[in-house]
């Protein structure tokens, strides 16, 4: 990954924002909501080695590969909900940025369902 | 006259070259195994459970042999306490390898999400991390809680069927006093012990770590309090139990073997002054039958002994590793800065620390009651 393109880019989205914030506010949003975005792209495609190497490490520990998808995905939610709540808190939409971290954290609770109800049921036959 | 007594000693000594005959002690080592047979205790050591006789088996001592007992020797004690740690190891070093993986991969993705790190979805990333490490190590732990459970009441069983053969032999050896206490103290024990582990302890244990696990997925809801007086509960029964036990064994035993002694002395004074001419023989051959029957029953509570220090071994293994795998993964927690899964990882070696101390206190009281029988018969 190259860390240049990513400053160069951020630096430049930054300084499109601040010009634009003067005529066209909106505009400024979306620029650097479109910035967030394509850093967050390039940041995933070039951090594919390190994910293969965390799920290769939970292969090899001997745990299920749904764990490690859950964990994986969980974080890939988190990543994406953080991104969006963080444009709308630059727009000045702090209730809308509130909602969708709410989001991220259902979307988060849905996926890891599957590990909730397989502890709830050892909790429950541990009790009994 | 003079030639027959020739012809006489001449005939003697044709008939001592022509008919030999020969005397010898009788063989003592095939009587004991035969009274060993006989009194029962081969019938109560078919009531242990088979993985024990293979595991005595190997170590060459036979239930229905009195001499193989000699080979229970400390180094075929440690061979099998070694044999047992590898078989036993497999389970808790694949369980601390798969939460050292969840730990590191938490540790590595949580290098990534420094940009919510400090924000509200940091705890939910938390959240399902502690939740993957408490679905990687509760299935064996739970199994090992079980395992526990079941060799107690495994145990409680074979105790039951050692009872009725030391009672007899205890009367047999002249310890009637002491027979009928023991009877019904090892019967207590046994009961007592299992009833108590298997309704009262494990339930409890069990529930500690429902609570702890909760506490762990839940830091909002804070139950830590009540894992805690569970604990303190569970370790304040366990030494009360301890502490009752101990105290009226010693006082029982130093009853009875004081009413034993003076049984014994009178039998033996009556017989001799009752039976004329040949009375002190008769107390002699009374105190012989009894020195044997105490062999016997010195034989059995070896035996007995024997079976429980190879039943409660594994359990005591399994419940030391889980313990080191759990201590382990906690050090590994704390480095990393994983704080939910850190809680979480306590709880269960808390759970094990419980687990080993119900698994002691039980094999202790089936050990020591048995061996206060064994010496209260060797002083008499």
């Amino acid at each position: 990954m190259n860390i240049f393109t990513v400053v160069g880019l951020a630096v430049t989205a930054a300084i499109l924002a601040v010009l634009l914030r003067q005529y066209k506010p909106e505009y400024a949003m979306l620029t650097g909501l479109a910035a967030g975005i394509m850093i967050l792209v390039y940041v995933v495609v070039a951090s594919k080695p390190v994910i293969s190497e965390a799920s290769a490490l939970l292969g090899k520990a001997n745990i299920k590969s749904s764990y490690g998808m859950i964990l994986l995905k969980s974080l890939g939610i988190c990543f994406v909900a953080q991104l969006a709540s963080d444009a709308c808190r630059d727009a000045g939409e702090s209730a809308i940025a509130s909602k969708i971290e709410l989001a991220g954290k259902f979307a988060v609770i849905i996926i890891a369902l599957p590990l909730f109800e397989q502890v709830a049921e050892l909790a429950i036959k541990l009790l009994s | 006259m003079k030639g027959k007594r020739i012809a006489a000693i001449a005939l003697m000594l044709v008939a001592v070259i022509i008919f030999p005959f020969y005397a010898a002690a009788a063989d003592t080592d095939s009587m004991l195994s035969g009274q060993y047979r006989k009194s029962g205790a081969s019938e109560a050591y078919s009531k242990t459970p088979n993985d024990v006789r293979k595991a005595l088996g190997n170590m060459g001592v036979a239930g229905n042999d009195a001499k193989s007992l000699s080979k229970f020797t400390p180094v075929s004690v440690f061979k099998y306490i070694t044999s047992t740690a590898k078989q036993n190891m497999k389970s808790p070093l694949r369980a601390a390898a798969a939460v050292l993986g969840v730990l590191l991969a938490c540790a590595l993705l949580g290098a990534m999400k420094n940009s919510f790190g400090e924000k509200s979805l940091d705890t939910v990333f938390g959240l399902v991390s502690t939740l993957c490490i408490a679905a990687v190590l509760l299935v064996p732990v739970t199994k090992c809680v079980s395992f526990c459970a079941r060799v107690i009441s495994d145990a409680s069983r074979v105790m039951t069927a050692f009872i009725p053969v030391f009672a007899a032999l205890g009367t047999a050896s002249g310890h009637p006093a002491s027979a009928v206490v023991f009877q019904g103290l090892l019967l207590t024990v046994s009961q007592a012990v299992s009833q108590i582990a298997a309704n009262g302890f494990v339930p409890m244990v069990d529930m500690y770590l429902a609570f702890c696990v909760v506490g762990a997925i839940s830091p909002g809801v804070n139950i830590g309090s009540i894992a805690s007086f569970m604990r303190k509960i569970v370790s304040f029964a366990l030494v009360l139990c301890m502490t009752v036990f101990t105290g009226i064994l010693t006082v029982q035993s130093v009853i009875s073997q004081a009413s034993d002694n003076v049984a014994a002395k009178t039998a033996k004074f009556v017989v001799g002054s009752a039976v004329p001419v040949i009375g002190s023989a008769v107390s002699d051959a009374v105190n012989t039958v009894m020195s044997c029957a105490n062999l016997m029953r010195s034989t059995t509570g070896a035996l007995s002994l024997m079976v429980f220090i190879v039943m409660f071994l594994p359990p005591v293994i399994d419940c030391l590793m889980w313990m080191l795998v759990a201590d382990v993964s906690v050090i590994f927690a704390d480095m990393l800065g994983i704080g939910q899964a850190s809680g979480l990882l306590k709880a269960v070696s808390e759970a094990m620390r419980l687990l080993t101390a119900l698994v002691f206190s039980a094999a202790l009281a089936m050990i020591v009651s048995v061996s206060i029988m064994l010496l209260t018969g060797m002083s008499g």
